[in-house]
């Protein structure tokens, strides 16, 4: 799959949560789209991941 | 009665706007009065601070002369608009300024904090706000540029369940928090709550580096995130850099209010 931009390869059933603790990504200030929509933090767990998707992540720095 | 009229403070004997207008000022059509737009059948008060003007057209349209320089075609979309603004700091304060000298119709603003002396780097207060509340502050600064303007505060900090109610009727929302978990926040309910009204967010804009790797990013359909994507507090914040953030996400939100956003 493609993630921000990037061509990954994971393995079936990966959750985007599970993604993106394995990539260090803290959830709490993160966004995520897959395929031009955003993933409901609500939904993380139980959204599953397939070699075709297209994913970005957004992780938000502070400041404002 | 005495009143401020212009600037001098003088005894006049109208009792009414209209007659103000017809006796002392027959070539004038707009007032501002203690800070707001004022109109002719307007009763007039002991120690009153008026402003009396002429609009461009004459048509007694006070957000007329603001909107001279407008892009042509942008006046009417944006006087009917209005724009839910999450914050009040470096980044909100900046952006209502901006908005309302455009001359948005409405802004709704949330923000719990007061003014600190330490705000004043870069938030659109002065040393005589220190202490109030910066939605109360910000609205007192908006309506000195567009006494017409239309201002609805919100004094508390903003929860998933609140910022539906808070930005309901909004045409566009604009995240302009300090807290990168605030963000976060705000961006996944409203595209779980309030997924047909777009987003404009800010993320990187700390630190001196040459403001040109700041752009504004298109997300999706509705989500729009603004500035570096990468600079942190560590680094510092200063007025110019935060302003020119706020600028690119000011600028955003006239181009989807006036349906002429370009594709990023």
């Amino acid at each position: 799959m493609i993630v921000n931009g990037e061509e990954v390869t994971i393995a079936d059933g990966t959750t985007v949560a599970a993604f993106l603790s394995s990539r260090g990504h803290d959830i709490s200030r993160s966004a995520v789209l897959l395929n031009g929509k955003v993933v409901p933090r609500a939904k993380l767990e139980s959204t599953a991941l397939s070699n075709s998707d297209r994913m970005e992540i957004v992780s938000f720095v502070g400041g404002g | 009665m005495k009143v401020t009229l212009n600037g001098k403070t003088q005894n006049i004997t109208q009792r009414t706007l209209n007659q103000l207008f017809t006796s002392l000022y027959p070539d004038c059509d707009v007032a501002v009065i203690d800070g707001r737009e004022a109109r002719g059948h307007v009763v007039l008060k002991e120690n009153m601070v008026i402003y009396v003007g002429r609009s461009p057209s004459g048509k007694g349209d006070l957000g007329e002369a603001l909107t001279a320089r407008n892009p042509a075609g942008t006046r009417d979309a944006l006087k009917g608009a209005t724009v839910g603004i999450a914050g009040a700091g470096g980044l909100g304060s900046n952006i209502a300024m901006m908005l309302a000298r455009a001359g948005i119709g409405g802004i709704t603003v949330a923000d719990f904090d007061s003014i600190d002396l330490s705000n004043l780097n870069r938030q659109n207060f002065t040393v005589h706000d220190r202490g109030h509340l910066k939605v109360e502050a910000l609205e007192r600064h908006l309506l000195e540029v567009s006494p017409s303007i239309r201002v609805k505060t919100f004094p508390e900090r903003l929860e998933p369940s609140s910022i539906p109610k808070v930005f309901s009727g909004c045409d566009v929302i604009v995240e302009a928090f300090d807290d990168a978990e605030a963000k976060a926040m705000i961006l996944d309910t409203v595209a779980d709550r309030m997924p047909d009204i777009p987003l404009v967010c800010g993320s990187g804009m700390a630190g001196m580096t040459d403001p040109s790797d700041m752009v504004t990013r298109r997300l999706s359909d509705r989500i729009y995130v603004c500035g570096d994507g990468r600079s942190t507090m560590d680094e510092g914040l200063l007025s110019t850099r935060v302003t020119i953030c706020a600028g690119l996400m000011a600028n955003k939100v006239l181009q989807l209010l006036t349906h002429s956003e370009q594709d990023v």
